[in-house]
């Protein structure tokens, strides 16, 4: 699978223009929107489920299903809206088989009750509680904070993804955010007073 | 004037960027005059930026080989080729996997005594008709069930042996000086691989090979009964 031409330049097909490649067969294409996209799906996998290797895994999976249903992208959505909705699907099968999502948010809760119990004095042990904390939102409210924060995704584009009304984003949204905040300076205070 | 509770709204829409220019003005107004909110944007603020900060680690940069690997590799000219080849990988994989199990190459659970009875062997033979449909099917959810159907065997104590044929062209000797004749494509449908089970009949054997997903898979499935009288272990 080659995805750069003779000069070793980056294939400059836009994207819709790979996947019509990829329909007509030409698994190049693919290798092409692999090469394009695999970082920024990987982060996505990644901040859902906290662990590199499932995430890379979650990434092969999903480029895989890239090829399976190549013909139902009839170009409507942007690829990269139509690519996070099949990240998210792989993501949320990934959580169901492993049940992963209740255990993380159960370990995340726990490690959240250890650390709030230490002293944090850096800033780093503040952002590690911050990713904790992150990661211990319920999935609902996870992802499209994840959207927005890191891919910068409207709300309506969002609930694209999620299939969602862009109301309910802009709900989940904000009561993420709030959550978060509402740990995040509650731990300053307990350290205040430490 | 505005009310902290849509203030607080507008805080948030502020920081992911869904803010218009006049409530952007609004909320100005309201933050200069209100010391709550104004704590709670800083506060808002604080946790978005910081977010910003939770580092990812970097993907594994054989990605692509990975995908590739998962793939029959390189330019393919029709979706009907394509289902040829996938579901021969299928095949070949369920069955090279399946050797490295039963012979101990890899873990494996402790396989039962074997059942008494007569041997079979499974011929395993490529689809003739290619079925459109499985253009669509994902070889990992195919392999998988490969192993599934061999692994229940072996646990079964049912499977005596595999082998994966490989993928170059046929060859025949054929007259009596042994001449060599092929690739022929007459041969098709070709046999990619074969299991050797144990079985109390051939009605068993039959059901066996029913449950293979090979025949899911537009593949053909030869059984013959080995002749125990003649030879053998």
């Amino acid at each position: 699978m080659r995805v750069v031409d003779s000069r070793g330049q980056i294939d400059s097909n836009s994207d819709i223009e790979l996947m019509s490649r990829l329909r007509s067969g030409d698994l190049q294409a693919l290798g092409s929107l692999f090469l394009r996209h695999h970082a920024r799906v990987y982060e996505l996998c990644f901040r859902l489920c906290g662990d590199s290797q499932t995430a890379d895994d979650l990434v092969q999976e999903i480029f895989l299903r890239v090829l399976r249903y190549r013909n139902n992208f009839a170009g409507k959505a942007a690829f990269p809206t139509w690519l996070n909705r099949i990240a998210r699907n792989v993501c949320l099968d990934h959580f169901a088989k492993t049940k992963r999502r209740r255990s993380a948010q159960y370990q995340a809760l726990e490690s959240l009750s250890e650390e709030t119990e230490s002293s944090i004095d850096f800033p780093d042990e503040r952002l590690t509680f911050l990713n904790k904390a992150l990661m211990a939102l319920p999935l609902e409210k996870r992802e499209v904070l994840i959207l927005s924060r890191y891919h910068s995704l409207s709300y309506a584009e969002i609930g694209k993804v999620c299939n969602c009304s862009e109301s309910a984003v802009k709900v989940r949204v904000h009561r993420a955010l709030r959550q978060l905040r509402d740990l995040y300076f509650e731990l300053d205070r307990e350290n205040d007073e430490v | 004037m505005m009310k902290c509770e849509l203030a607080s709204e507008l805080i948030i829409d502020r920081l992911t960027g869904n803010l218009s220019g006049s409530e952007e003005k609004e909320l100005s107004a309201h933050l200069d005059s209100c010391d709550s909110c104004r704590e709670a944007a800083k506060q808002l603020r604080t946790t978005w930026l910081d977010l910003g900060r939770l580092s990812v680690p970097s993907p594994r940069s054989d990605g692509l080989k990975r995908l590739s690997g998962r793939l029959s590799v390189g330019r393919i000219a029709s979706p009907r080729r394509v289902v040829i080849s996938r579901v021969a990988i299928a095949a070949s994989l369920g069955v090279a996997i399946l050797i490295g199990y039963v012979t101990g190459r890899t873990a494996s659970p402790p396989a039962s005594e074997s059942v008494a009875g007569s041997e079979f062997m499974f011929l395993l033979r490529e689809p003739a008709q290619p079925l459109e449909e499985l253009v669509t099917a994902d070889i990992t959810e195919i392999v998988r069930e490969y192993q599934d159907w061999a692994t229940d065997l072996a646990r079964a104590g049912q499977l005596i042996g595999a082998r994966k044929l490989a993928d170059e062209p046929d060859l025949w000797l054929v007259g009596t000086s042994g001449n060599r004749s092929g690739p022929n494509l007459n041969t098709w449908p070709r046999i990619s691989g074969y299991f050797v089970v144990a079985a109390a009949d051939l009605n068993a054997a039959i059901t066996i090979a029913r449950n293979s997903p090979h025949l899911k898979y537009g593949g053909a499935i030869e059984v013959r009964s080995i002749d125990m009288v003649a030879g053998g272990n």
